[in-house]
Parts: C-alpha cells; structure tokens; sequence
C-alpha cells in the first residue's frame, strides 16, 4: 500500500509538472490549450532522439527538451495564436486551432517514429529499496525536480515584477492593459515557460514509463483537470491534485484492473467538477 | 471507387456532423463526445439483432432511446458548465466510455467487437445489395435533413441561439436554459444514434476502434472545416471527410501511413480554416 | 400602444418586498428591506454607487439568492423560483448594460420577448408547422408595431450591435413590450442618453405606467428621476430610508449629502 502512495507521489509529481505549465497558460489567457500535448509529445521524442544520437544523459536529454519546448512554445504564440488574439477571434476558434495543432503534431511524430511505444532504457530501471518502498532514480528525480520547481516559480510569481505582472493579468486583463502591461510580451512568456514544463514532463516520461505519439491528448487533459477540477491557481493545490490524480488511479488500477484505471480517472473528474459546480452555484458560467 | 458505400458514409457523416452542428454551431457547446452517442447505437443495434434477433427498425428505435437517455445523463451533469469545463466534461465521459466498451467484454465483444451483423431489413424486406442499404441510408439521412431545414431559422432555433449570446439575458424573457439544453442534446444524440445503427447494419461488424475520441475529433473537425450554423455547413463537412481518404486512396499514399496523413491533412484544414475562414467552407456562424 | 393589459382592466399586480437581507460574506449589502410597487406606479430607487440596487434588482429576478425576507409579485412568491419562471410571471428588466441579443437582428431581439411561442418547443417545430408559422407570423406583426411605436426609424434587420447606444435601449424595451411585463426593472437607463432621447424615454415609461403596469426605476440621473418617478426611495446602507416626492429630491441638502457626499 505504501509502494501505492510512493507510486503515486511519483508520478503525480511528473504531471505536477505538466499540470503546472498547463495553469501558468490557462490562468493567464484563459485558453484551453490543447497544443500543450503536443509539445509534450514532442519534448518526449526530442528526449529519445538526442538521447538515440548523442548518448544518454539525463541533464543532456532534460535540456534539449526543455529548450525545444521552449522554443515551440513561443512559435505556437507567435503564429498561432497572436494571429487569432489579434482578430479578436472566439475562445471557440482557438481552441479549435489548438486542436488542429496537436493533431499535425501527434500524427507527425507517428509517420517519423512509428506507432510504438519507446523508452529510454539506460537510465537504471533497478529500484533501489529505502524506507520499504521500491523506486527507480527516476522516480525520485521526478519529485525533486517538481519541489525544486514548486518553489522556484511560487518565488517568482510572489517576489518578482514579472510574477507581479502575471497574476495582475490573470486577476484583470483589462485592468493590467490599462496599467500597460504589454499584452503580447506577458503570452509570449506564459506560452514559452508553459510549454518548456511541457516539454519537460514529455521528456521524464519517457524514462519513466515510455510514450507513444498519442499520449499527448492524455496527458494534457490530465493536466487540465489539475487546473481546473479545483480551479485553483495555487501551485500547490495543483500539485496536490496531481498526487491526487496518481493515486487514485494507482488505487483503482489496483482493485478494478489497469485497463479501468483511465476511466476511473475521468469519472472522478466529472465528480469534482460537479462538486465545484454545487458549492458555487451563483457562478453559473464554466 | 465503391459509390455505395460511399453514399452511406456520406449519409452517416452527415447525421453525425449535422448532429454536432445543432450543439456547436447553433448552441456553442464543443463537444467532444458525438462518438459516445455513435458507438452506443451502433453497439446497441449490433446486439438487438446479432444476438436478440430484432428486426432494424425497432432495434434502431431502441438504440436511439439509449443515446438519449446518455445524452440526458450529460445534460444534467453539465448542466452548470459552458466553455472549457463543458469540453472536459464531454471528453470525460467520451474517455469513460470508450474504456467501458473496451473492456465489458462480455457484452461488447471487447476488442474483438461484434461481427456477423445482418443487413437493414425494412418491413420485412431485406435490404441485402448495397445500393438497396445505401438508399435506405440516403432516405434516412434526406429526412433529417429536411427536420434540420425546419430547425434552421425556427423560434426554437433563435432561443436556443440566444441563450448561447447571453444566457442571462435569454433567462430574463422566459426563456428555460435546462430545457433547450435538453432537448438540444437529445437531438443530437438522435441523429448521431441513426448514423451508429446504419454503421452497423451497413458495415456488418463493429469495434470499439471506430467510436473513440479520435472519431469524436474527426467529427469537429469536419463541421468546422464545412462550417457550422446552417444546414448546408455539415453536408460541405461529411463530403471533406468522405472524399478526403477516397482520394488518398486512389492516389495510394504512404501505405501504412495513410492513416496518419489523412490526421495531419486534417489537422491543417483545421488551423487554416480557424486562422482564414472561421465561417468554413459554408457554413453560417463566424466561430470568431 | 400596443398594450394586452388594457383588456384586463383595472387587475393590480403588486411587487411586495418584505425584510429583504442579502449578505455576500461578511459585507451585508441589503438589510430588512421594504419596498412596494403597485400597477401604474414609477417608483424611482436612487442611491450612491454600489448602495445595492443592482443587487436588489438582481434579486427580485431570482438572479442572486437571498438571505432573508419575501418577495412577492401579484401574491406568487418568488423566492426560489428561476430567473426565466419570474420572466414568465411577467417581471421584465432592462439591465444596465442593456444587453440585446448582439449578432441576432433587431426584429430577432424583439421577437424573442414573446412568451409562451409554439415554435419554442422542438416537437412542435418538427411537427406542427403550421401552428409555428401562423404564430410567428402574428409575432412577427405585434413586434413591428412595437418597434414602430417606440422608435420610427429603428432598421429592423441588421445585428443588433451595430444600431446606436439609445436604439439599443429602445428596444430593451421593445423587448420587454414583447413579453407583455406587468412589472418593469429599469436599471440605469437614462445613462449616457442624450436629452432628447432622455425625455422620450421618461415619455415611453409614463406611457407603459399608464398600461396598468409598475415601474422600478433605479437611477443616477435625479432630473431624470424627478421626471418620470411617481415616488422615490432613497436606498442608503442597505436599507430604503426615505419616500419622498420626487420634486423634493433635487431640493434636499440631505439627499444630496447622501448621494455624493457633498
């Protein structure tokens, strides 16, 4: 049972990652992006290919996909979305090109890599044994890297101008526009560092678990649900959300069978969501 | 080029992407579980007759009662969401539900799905060549096109069209949100129940493949390529996304990839028609 | 004017507030309010910025729930009871930012004030066609005598965004004409009008007064107020202090000092 929880922080962790990139860009434009599973796809590959070309090395394979991430991610901006933002374009048109986004990319990927699931093999796969539970390098690398990311970007949104500025735009846009906050400069920076987690996550789950070209929507909406099921800013709730998440469907995996562990996931999903639409049933608009 | 056959998938992809359109293009509400309603019917018809030995037409009618009642159970839980949450909500239950008749072997076959279905029978005729089955299909899909002509432009069209304005405002003269939502809901799931039971009795076998939510996706993109918002929009919509595999396929490329590349072509139509013609091909309502 | 009411001769339908409270958290914004509106009254209900008159209105259209006390109109208690079923009782409100129907066309926006349409019922859309059309045909009809009433030269087929600022408030009150209200919320609706289309709106709210219908004016606007108002009631503190006539209320220091401060 304590292996389950270990499991579970673990990998809630590595969608901490994703969840939180994913908020750092729902908060502030109020956009549902699904384009952030694309490039967690594409951080992932990135990982397999350098790591296939070059030799493997965490600190190596980690960077590259985070800068790849990076760098999509302000493409996605610039010629995605700004574009759409400009013309003053429905939520609805955006979604869809998000949408349209993923889609080329996920299908991209699987005409280059094939449909199969890869992984990087030569970090160490051997659990080491400490306080009962078994975990792999991995794993623990996860949990670290989500605290150490944890409290970095919460010190930079609380103590910074920049973070400042960011939770100025997500409390009022009009308002921050008008205290002349550039706009477009705030996105760029959301989309960039957003999909620069993404990236990240893509690439930790490939040592982990290993991808697959299509996990990205997944992966995602696991991400969305963080941020919205509890529609809490707070990186911690977030954080917390994804252990959540982990657990219950390590837990139902358990009990019910690994291929229920999806479903279960999303059930609990309309359960919170349904909760938070009862507690505040004055605020009627989703 | 099998013109039968591709009659029926342009009947069946007019049902389902009209069916979104009434959702979307005239509520506003994305959706990304058409398929759900799909697949349940088809997997519905599949069992009534494979197995129970139902005649068509009342195994069609019962499989779109169950489509309702799942779209009833939608409109209810969603009933407080509009925008993003209502996306995650209908990929919610499309992922549920797909795992659901993933794994309910027993009933669903599984992965190995339900075979062996027979053709349409209509008043006892058999429908057994495939122009007779692509004409039922054709019937079937003229009539909803009809009841779309008369649910285009109608009060109930205007109200429903108004809610997704300013829901606030609509709710200020008299008019009932949960009702038209409803209904809305119902209706589409109806017409994306008559595509699933044609699918089935047409195709004579059924797997869990063909109603996730890449099917769910595919549908979207299909009405917002065709355009939303009128009757014309989703007809433009179902040809795209009939002729688009045709002709990859006489054109023969890829190979194993042809799947994939039918996905990216889709994909850009997609951020193209959003970044140039968000109105689509022909369809109404501006999505900006 | 086009006016239903005047065949139900003299009914009276009465706004009956009693004891109202409403709290968001700590903040108490309406405490233990009273307030009447009969049939063929105008009341005017001023006060400062945020004193809780939007609030007030929001809560007799069963938009914000309440704390405490009753509301009802023509003996129906509307505590409790969606915004669309109070709509239906006849409770019709022109809201502050006027809101029409943005993309829908100007005679759209009018007709859909029409109660009780056929053509609203999906079946019958469907399946009884001609019951639709004939009665879509007379809504059609009523509502361009309506908007020919209120305001000659309103374009009825373009979006109604695109008509101009005291237009659009013309036909908020089309709308509520449509729905035939008994009781009218008007919120702010002399705001950024221009004199002339100030008075013909003050002339359109006496006009519908006079149908046997009551009128809830919330105002900033004291000329405004003391023009079309039959009683005032000044809301300060969450609470109605005062009901005075409206000639006294652009003389009194008092109200003056209550309302700006000065």
């Amino acid at each position: 049972m304590i292996q389950v929880l270990a499991n579970a922080i673990c990998s809630g962790a590595l969608l901490a990652v994703g969840a939180i990139g994913f908020g750092l860009v729902y908060f502030t434009t109020r956009h549902f992006h699904i384009a952030h599973g694309a490039v967690f796809t594409l951080g992932a590959y990135v990982a397999l290919y350098v790591s296939y070309g070059f030799g493997f090395s965490v600190p190596l394979v980690s960077l590259s996909a985070m800068i790849v991430g990076f760098i999509s991610g302000i493409a996605i901006e610039r010629l995605l979305y700004a574009p759409l933002i400009r013309r003053k374009a429905s939520n609805e048109t955006v979604l869809l090109s998000s949408l349209g986004l993923y889609i080329v990319v996920a299908n991209g990927i699987a005409i280059m890599a094939g449909d199969q699931n890869l992984m990087l093999r030569q970090v160490s796969q051997d659990p080491f044994q400490s306080f009962g539970v078994a975990l792999t390098s991995i794993q623990v690398l996860q949990v670290v890297i989500a605290f150490v990311l944890i409290i970095s970007l919460a010190a930079v949104l609380r103590f910074s101008r920049l973070g400042l500025a960011l939770r100025a735009v997500t409390e009022n846009p009009g308002l921050s526009v008008a205290h002349g906050l550039d706009l477009d400069r705030i996105r760029v920076i959301v989309l960039g560092s957003g999909s620069l987690l993404a990236g990240l996550a893509g690439c930790l789950a490939a040592i982990d678990t290993g991808v697959s070209p299509h996990i990205g929507l997944r992966a995602m909406l696991e991400a969305s649900v963080c941020c919205l099921a509890v529609g809490s800013k707070s990186l911690l709730i977030q954080a917390a959300m994804a252990v959540t998440l982990m657990l219950l469907q390590g837990v139902t995996g358990w009990w019910f069978g690994v291929q229920w562990s999806s479903a279960a996931t999303f059930l609990i999903v309309m359960v919170l969501l349904l909760r938070r639409a009862k507690r505040d049933p004055e605020n009627r608009l989703g | 080029m099998d013109f039968p056959h591709i009659l029926i998938m342009l009947a069946i992809y007019t049902l389902l992407v009209s069916a979104l359109n009434i959702v979307l293009g005239y509520g506003g509400m994305i959706s990304l579980c058409q398929a759900v309603f799909y697949g349940v019917s088809a997997y519905t018809t599949a069992i009534l007759t494979t197995w129970l030995g139902w005649s068509s037409i009342p195994a069609m009618l019962v499989s779109g009662i169950v489509a309702s009642v799942v779209a009833l159970i939608l409109g209810s839980i969603s009933m407080h969401f509009r925008g993003n949450r209502f996306v995650l909500l209908t990929i919610s239950l499309q992922v549920i539900v797909s795992a659901i008749v993933l794994n309910w072997t027993g009933v669903t076959g599984g992965t190995s799905g339900i075979s062996g279905i027979r053709g349409p029978s209509v008043f006892g005729f058999m429908l057994t060549t495939k122009w007779e089955q692509a004409g039922f299909a054709v019937v079937l899909a003229a009539i909803a096109l009809v009841l779309l002509s008369r649910f285009h432009d109608s009060p109930y069209q205007r109200a429903f069209s108004a809610i997704r304005e300013d829901q606030l405002a609509a709710q200020s003269l008299g008019k009932n949100p949960k009702y038209f939502r409803f209904s809305a809901l119902v209706l589409a799931s109806l017409f994306s129940a008559v595509a699933g039971s044609l699918y089935a009795l047409t195709t004579g076998f059924i797997d869990p493949t063909s109603f996730t939510i890449d099917e769910s996706v595919f549908i979207l993109a299909a009405l917002a390529i065709g355009g939303s918002g009128n009757v014309r929009g989703p007809l433009v919509g179902a040809a795209v996304a009939v002729f688009l595999p045709e002709t990859l396929r006489l054109i023969d490329i890829g190979g194993g990839s042809a799947a994939n590349i039918r996905q990216i072509l889709y994909g850009c139509a997609l951020i193209i028609m959003m970044r140039f013609r968000p109105k689509g091909l022909a369809g109404n309502y501006d999505l900006s | 004017m086009i006016s239903h009411s005047q065949a139900s001769g003299a009914k009276q339908a009465k706004l009956i507030i009693r004891n109202l409270s409403k709290s968001y958290g700590e903040a108490r914004v309406i405490r233990s309010l009273d307030l009447e509106v009969s049939s063929g009254e105008i009341v005017g209900l001023i006060g400062a910025n945020a004193a809780g008159k939007t609030t007030l209105l929001n809560a007799v259209c069963g938009m914000i729930s309440i704390n405490a006390g009753s509301v009802t109109f023509d003996e129906v208690d509307l505590t409790g009871l969606s915004p669309h079923r109070i709509a239906q009782l006849g409770i019709g409100r022109v809201f502050q930012d006027v809101r029409l129907f943005p993309r829908s066309t100007v005679l759209d926006n009018v007709l859909l004030g029409f109660g009780a349409q056929s053509g609203e019922r999906l079946w019958n859309v469907f399946f009884a066609q001609t019951r639709v059309a004939s009665n879509e045909g007379r809504n059609v009809d009523s509502a361009r005598q309506i908007l020919m009433t209120l305001g000659k030269k309103l374009p009825l087929d373009i979006p109604a965004e695109t008509i101009s600022y005291g237009e659009q408030k013309l036909v908020a009150l089309a709308r509520l004409l449509a729905l035939d209200a008994r009781l009218l919320l008007v919120d702010e609706i002399a705001a950024g009008l221009s004199v002339p289309m100030r008075h013909k709106i003050a002339g359109l709210i006496r006009q519908l007064a006079g149908e046997n219908r009551g009128v809830l004016v919330s105002e900033h606007d004291l000329a405004f107020v003391s023009e079309t108002c039959t009683r005032v009631c000044i809301l300060s503190e969450g609470r109605v202090l005062t009901v005075d006539s409206p000639g006294e209320i652009l003389r009194s220091r008092v109200i003056r000092r209550l309302l700006y401060g000065v």
